[in-house]
């Protein structure tokens, strides 16, 4: 992960994504891309929040990323989650590395 | 342990030391001077009732909560005499005598009389309830003037301590893992993978908590005057977390749409595998205690 650029990121975000939501019946008119968000347009549930970040981990070779960071703000948790702000997090996390 | 081994009640978890010091200690700091009729609402197994009966043998205690398995915990549980009737405890409380009712029912439709109750006490369901207002309001209005509500709850905006957000989100991972793992010995077996039914439980994040103010302003609203409010820290230990995921009320949240025995199977095997991986015996996590005024 820490030898990929932006862009190589936000393609295996979205490649996980589409991998998770494959069989969820969501009607998507473009797809996946930078702006879908994970609440609002995927309709993720908390358990599909902890099973991406699994298999966002597993595709990037990486373990214990600290997703919380991403999640919690504040000590609250946050409203949504887009894919341009998942990325810039694991681009922050690929160069703390 | 095997996924029907698991004990999805509340039973479990509301026998962890944790959990009865975080809720006995709310109920020690209790005034009961003057106190004799008592509502225990969304009452579980009875721990709070118990803990109450122990301290004041004469109060008349009414549980109410909507499931009635816990319900039948507490009516054989209880260490005290047990009525089958909300009159048969009037009737008790005039002659001065302590009992307890058990009753499944909705804590939102009580059954008792305007300012009949001198004391309700809530343990760690407040933020279950579906209609706050509505059922504040009904707080108020079966409590008498000067009447005492208390509740705690672990459900609010300030139970995470800094940094403790980590552990939960490892034990959410692990239970994923826990999984994996069911789904590769049923594959290995022929079987299908566990099936799951979207669209059962909310969507993430959306948690609704309040804070303690913000709890202070809606017992406000109610008629109701905030006369103490702080946290307790009350560390979990990883077999406490087990019995909490192991609860099927919540595992049916975490880990929605999976049926509730796998769910809660995953959750209750996962927890002491979240604290080995991070090498801890316990995790911080604070409880909200609040105790208010009818005006």
């Amino acid at each position: 992960m820490t030898d990929m650029n932006n862009d190589a990121i936000q393609a295996t975000v979205i490649a996980v994504l589409n991998d998770t939501v494959q069989d969820w019946d969501l009607e998507l008119e473009e797809g996946i891309a930078a702006n879908t968000t994970l609440i609002e347009d995927l309709a993720f549930e908390s358990i599909d929040i902890v099973q991406f970040s699994v298999a966002l981990e597993q595709a990037l070779g990486r373990k214990d990323l600290p997703f919380e960071k991403l999640f919690i703000n504040d000590g609250a948790y946050v409203d949504d989650v887009t894919v341009a702000q998942i990325v810039a997090f694991l681009a922050a996390e690929a160069q703390a590395a | 342990m095997t996924v029907t081994d698991v004990d999805t009640t509340y039973e479990p978890y509301s026998q962890d030391p944790g959990y009865i010091a975080a809720n006995s200690a709310l109920i020690e700091a209790l005034d009961l001077d003057g106190v004799s009729r008592v509502a225990d609402l969304a009452c579980g197994t009875g721990l709070l009732s118990g803990v109450l009966i122990g301290r004041k043998p004469t109060l008349a205690i009414a549980g109410i909560d909507l499931d009635p398995v816990q319900i039948g915990i507490a009516r054989r549980t209880f260490p005290g005499p047990v009525v089958d009737g909300l009159d048969a405890l009037r009737a008790r409380a005039a002659a001065g005598e302590g009992a307890a009712w058990f009753n499944a029912a909705s804590a939102t439709d009580l059954p008792f009389e305007d300012g009949e109750i001198d004391l309700i006490v809530q343990g760690n369901s407040i933020h279950l309830m579906p209609d706050r207002p509505a059922f504040l309001r009904e707080v108020a209005r079966v409590l008498r003037p000067g009447g005492q509500y208390t509740f705690n709850s672990v459900f609010y905006q300030g139970t995470y301590l800094e940094g403790s957000e980590a552990v939960f989100g490892e034990w959410m991972k692990q239970a994923t893992y826990v999984l994996d793992e069911l789904n590769s010995e049923r594959a290995a077996r022929g079987e299908a993978p566990v099936k799951r039914v979207r669209g059962k439980g909310g969507k993430a994040f959306r948690k609704d908590w309040l804070s303690g103010q913000g709890w202070e302003a809606a017992l406000a609203e109610a008629g109701l005057t905030t006369s103490y409010r702080g946290d307790r820290n009350v560390p979990i230990s990883a077999e406490g977390l087990g019995l909490v995921g192991a609860y099927g009320g919540l595992a049916e949240v975490l880990m929605s749409g999976y049926p509730v025995d796998i769910a809660s199977h995953c959750l209750m095997e996962a927890a002491p595998r979240a604290f080995d991986k991070l090498g801890i015996t316990e995790v911080p996590r604070n409880w909200l205690e609040v105790r208010a005024v009818r005006a």
